[in-house]
């Protein structure tokens, strides 16, 4: 898995390339570690190259939620493919996220 | 799912698998292909070599003759970190549930993801809840095995069989020792994790309200051999006499427990 962070104004923006697994979760955990510390209050994660994540990722993603609202900041989640899509479905977290289908939709008003 | 069973590459692939236990044959010749999303129940009475079947499938024995492919490995071929690299995706919810009665609830869930991962205990503590909100049993984290149900014991082993997101569920007699309304209930979770999840669900039980429940299909076995493979939706139509004496629970058919022509002269060496 490769992460890769661009700046756009205040918004950061991570595109995750790979699966993201038990194995390469704690990398991610790592990087949202980073923006917490920084004081980075709007993320967007692109998981346009995603084609899986499991629970220890889901986990990572609802940590960094648990953070930012404690931070005041937020983020938003972008194109992610049908089969990731139906994991946040199934276990109902597209409930709490904001997701969105493009990373300009997601850029928009944030 | 039934009708959606992919008929591309089965997930587990027994050939020609046989196994002996001192001199006899507890599994012969078993052919037998699981596919991938589908419920498949191994039905059969006690000593059937059903128990045996799933060991076999699971890696805990070594077929003596054939092949068991699991996502086209031979795992009696493979060495075993590989093996343990594909136990990894199995998840197993044993007859009895086999918590640990000294650790809580949620210290039983995370058994697997501590042994088979290293994660932050954050993250560790999330995925306890997202699997015990899975099972309907948020809010037991602090709760040790002998405070909760049957019924709640099996959920919490579901949740620590479900723990690593497996691609496929082995369950010993899930419903056993449970009443028919816990039992249907459990049933029902199985079902809806396997369609949720897309976990191939591989279920050995004797349970008929069970096999109807949640089969897709079922193999029913007898004295190690597979005697029919079928949908379950036919199950009741079969004219197989082994189905037939099985799923009515009749006690005389060709399935025969109490030989009535025993030798008495030759048990006693006389």
């Amino acid at each position: 898995m490769n992460i890769n962070t661009e700046k756009k104004n205040e918004v950061i923006i991570c595109h995750i390339d790979g699966d993201i697994n038990i194995n390469t979760s704690p990398q991610l955990r790592k990087a949202f570690e980073e923006f917490v510390e920084k004081d980075m209050k709007k993320i967007i994660v692109d998981f346009s190259s995603v084609s899986y994540i499991d629970s220890s990722g889901l986990a990572t993603f609802i940590e960094l939620l648990q953070r930012l609202k404690k931070s005041g900041g937020s983020f938003r989640i972008c194109s992610m493919n049908q089969k990731v899509k139906n994991i946040f479905e199934v276990t109902k977290l597209h409930k709490i996220f904001e997701i969105f289908d493009t990373q300009s939709s997601a850029e928009n008003n944030f | 799912m039934s009708e959606n069973v992919s008929k591309e590459e089965p997930i587990i692939s027994l050939k020609n698998v046989s196994k002996y236990f001192q001199d006899k044959k507890t599994i012969d010749n078993v052919s037998l292909d699981i596919y991938r999303g589908e419920t498949f129940v191994i039905m059969g009475c006690s000593g059937s070599g059903k128990s045996t079947m799933v060991r076999l499938m699971t890696g805990i024995l070594k077929p003596d003759e054939g092949s068991i492919f699991i996502k086209g490995k031979d795992i009696a071929k493979i060495s075993s970190e590989e093996l343990d690299e594909v136990r990894k995706t199995f998840g197993m919810l044993f007859q009895y549930s086999a918590l640990l009665d000294s650790l809580t609830v949620e210290e039983n869930v995370a058994l697997p993801i501590k042994e088979h991962a290293k994660l932050a205990d954050e993250i560790i503590d999330i995925i306890i809840k997202m699997k015990l909100s899975l099972v309907g049993l948020r809010g037991y984290e602090k709760y040790y095995p002998s405070q909760i149900s049957g019924g709640m014991r099996k959920r919490v082993g579901l949740a620590r069989a479900i723990a690593l997101d497996p691609d496929i569920v082995f369950y010993d007699e899930p419903t056993s020792g449970l009443d028919p309304v816990v039992g249907g209930a459990i049933d029902k979770l199985i079902k809806e994790l396997s369609e949720k999840l897309l976990i191939t669900s591989v279920v050995i039980t004797h349970d008929m309200q069970s096999v109807f429940n949640i089969a897709d299909r079922v193999a029913m076995i007898h004295k190690g051999r597979i005697v029919d493979v079928m949908p379950a939706k036919v199950l009741n139509n079969s004219s197989n006499p082994y189905i037939q004496q099985f799923i009515n629970g009749r006690p005389n058919g060709p399935i025969d427990f109490f030989k009535e022509d025993i030798n008495i002269e030759e048990i006693f060496g006389l």
